[in-house]
């Protein structure tokens, strides 16, 4: 009878120090120095080389689009986070010459029509990768320097590598000078 | 399968006369393609945390000083300078955004990333270290920012040409800096429940869900309908995951079911995740007929999950009281044990076999 009492006893305590011992792990304490090496994939893009080239008059109002080749992004972290891509330009339109400053200038504050924006496409899956939970994102006018908008693939289901491409609207604003003008169009992907 | 460096550059050259682009060979392969990034590490507390292996999450006190690694890959077909760097982030509209190269905020300029550039061969990684110096006396909150691999246009603007393209991989930081009451926990709650129908008749619902914590948090999970149109049940259908929200944003996460399920009612039954925080909530809905509308949205019920600590730390107390009787009842059959075999005289307060009472004017026998 003693040794069943003890061992019931044994039992109950291990219980309860587990149900206890239950705590989530989201809350961090500050200062931590042990560190976990990590194993799993990369999340990697590539992007075509460009140039897209648009050319046409310099009438204000004249609406010109080319297509952007195809851009491959790919997640083998596994850790089925998802992804976004956003999109912004690096500078204003600058004008190619050396020495030319003229510019176009790309900046939402102003009340024009955006003269830069970027619509990619659905996106496609490479081989075997699913593609639920893929999606394209709205898309939209490109800025510099201030929040990027987005060209936005969201990821549901799983890691894999997918396939898109898209265009790029270039809408010639008022005042702009007939010249060559260059900027460069950013993904980033994270 | 790539085309050289060489013919690429020509082809493009080529391109820039004509108002169309040349499509560029697709790079990637089932393995991965292009410029890629990896965190190589994370901290020991936060490993059961699926968040914390792909992003910097870490939760630390003013003057805090850590580092993280960062290991990117070139796999572009060429080789690549890439630039290293930490850009300011922000998260609107559902999604965590990272900024320019050169731009920065109050957490960019407590990150060194080292090296600042590095010259690959296609094929080769480098690890890259970024280093959070914390200054002391930092008010309490959640920062974002981002380590950035840039791999910028290799052709420079030629005349005419229009629009070069530039790649950047970026792990997402989302740092927090914990107040005297400790490191904030990550907490939201599903606020409501619409169905739709998209314009194609697939019908949706629209998990509403509001971040109430301290933490940012990136959302997750599924969606189960059940006491349908005649007993039916369906799903899990999965959540569109990717959707971030900073402390106090409320957004849509949106899962997509399939056009052939009966418009209902339906009893939903949505789980979402972040990281290690889970919330469970109900709702009955009905989806709308005409494609390309949405029903009345319905309150969310949350619906706890058995393994809740409010239920556990009762059962816990309980089972320790448990204990204790037992290790008592123990102990009181052991000396009553010992007390038969002959052994030392009972304790007090130990009960005796009654005694006789003694005859009146007779002393008590002393034992």
């Amino acid at each position: 009878m003693r040794k069943s009492l003890v061992f019931g006893a044994g039992i109950a305590g291990m219980l309860a120090t587990s149900l206890l011992g239950v705590a989530p792990a989201s809350a961090a304490s500050g200062g931590t120095t042990l560190t976990v090496a990590l194993t799993g994939g990369s999340l990697s893009i590539t992007v075509p080389a460009g140039p897209v080239a648009l050319s046409g008059s310099a009438a204000f109002g004249t609406v010109l689009t080319a297509s952007i080749p195809t851009s491959t992004v790919t997640d083998d972290r596994g850790t089925l986070l998802g992804w976004t891509v956003v999109g912004s330009t690096t500078t204003d339109l600058l004008a190619t010459a050396t020495g030319d400053t003229h510019s176009i200038v790309l900046d939402p504050a102003l009340p024009a029509l955006p003269p830069l924006s970027v619509v990619m496409t659905a996106p496609t899956a490479v081989g075997t990768s699913l593609l639920s939970g893929v999606t394209v994102g709205a898309g939209g006018p490109v800025y510099p320097t201030s929040t990027t908008t987005l060209e936005t693939a969201l990821l549901g289901a799983g890691g894999g590598s997918y396939d898109y491409s898209g265009t790029v609207t270039f809408i010639v604003p008022s005042n702009a000078y007939a010249d060559n003008y260059s900027t460069t169009l950013t993904q980033t992907v994270s | 399968m790539t085309a050289s460096p060489h013919i690429r550059r020509l082809v493009a050259g080529l391109a820039a006369a004509a108002a169309l682009a040349v499509p560029a060979t697709a790079l990637a392969t089932a393995t991965g393609g292009g410029l890629g990034v990896r965190l190589l590490d994370a901290p020991a507390n936060l490993v059961n945390d699926p968040r914390a292996h792909s992003y910097v999450i870490d939760s630390v006190n003013p003057g805090a000083v850590f580092a993280r690694h960062v290991l990117v890959t070139n796999d572009t077909g060429a080789r690549a300078h890439i630039l290293l760097y930490a850009a300011p982030a922000t998260i609107a509209d559902g999604a965590f955004s990272v900024g320019p190269r050169g731009g920065a905020n109050r957490l960019t300029s407590w990150m060194t990333v080292s090296p600042a550039a590095v010259d690959l061969p296609n094929g080769a990684a480098a690890t890259v270290t970024a280093t959070f110096r914390v200054p002391a006396g930092t008010r309490a909150g959640e920062r974002y920012a981002a380590i950035v691999a840039d791999l910028p246009p290799t052709a420079g603007p030629v005349p005419g040409a229009g629009v070069l393209i530039e790649s950047r991989a970026a792990i997402r930081v989302y740092l927090d800096v914990a107040g005297s009451g400790g490191a904030p926990a990550a907490a939201f709650t599903v606020t409501s429940l619409t169905a739709g129908q998209h314009t194609d008749g697939t019908p949706f619902v629209s998990v509403l869900v509001r971040n109430t914590g301290g933490r940012a948090i990136d959302l997750a999970g599924s969606l189960s309908l059940s006491h349908g149109p005649g007993g039916l049940s369906a799903g899990p259908f999965p959540l569109v995951a990717g959707t971030t929200l900073a402390p106090g944003q409320t957004e849509p996460a949106t899962v997509n079911l399939s056009a052939t399920l009966p418009d209902g009612p339906w009893l939903a039954t949505a789980t979402v995740r972040s990281g290690l925080t889970a919330e469970r909530a109900q709702g009955t809905i009905t989806f709308p007929t005409t494609p390309g509308t949405t029903a009345r949205p319905v309150p969310a019920r949350a619906i706890p999950f058995a393994r809740n600590k409010r239920d556990l730390v009762p059962i816990a107390v309980g089972l320790l009281l448990l204990l204790l009787a037992l290790l008592l009842t123990v102990l009181w059959r052991a000396r009553r044990a010992r007390h038969a075999a002959g052994g030392p005289g009972p304790a007090a307060g130990t009960p005796v076999p009654p005694q006789r009472a003694p005859a009146p004017g007779s002393l008590a026998r002393q034992r």
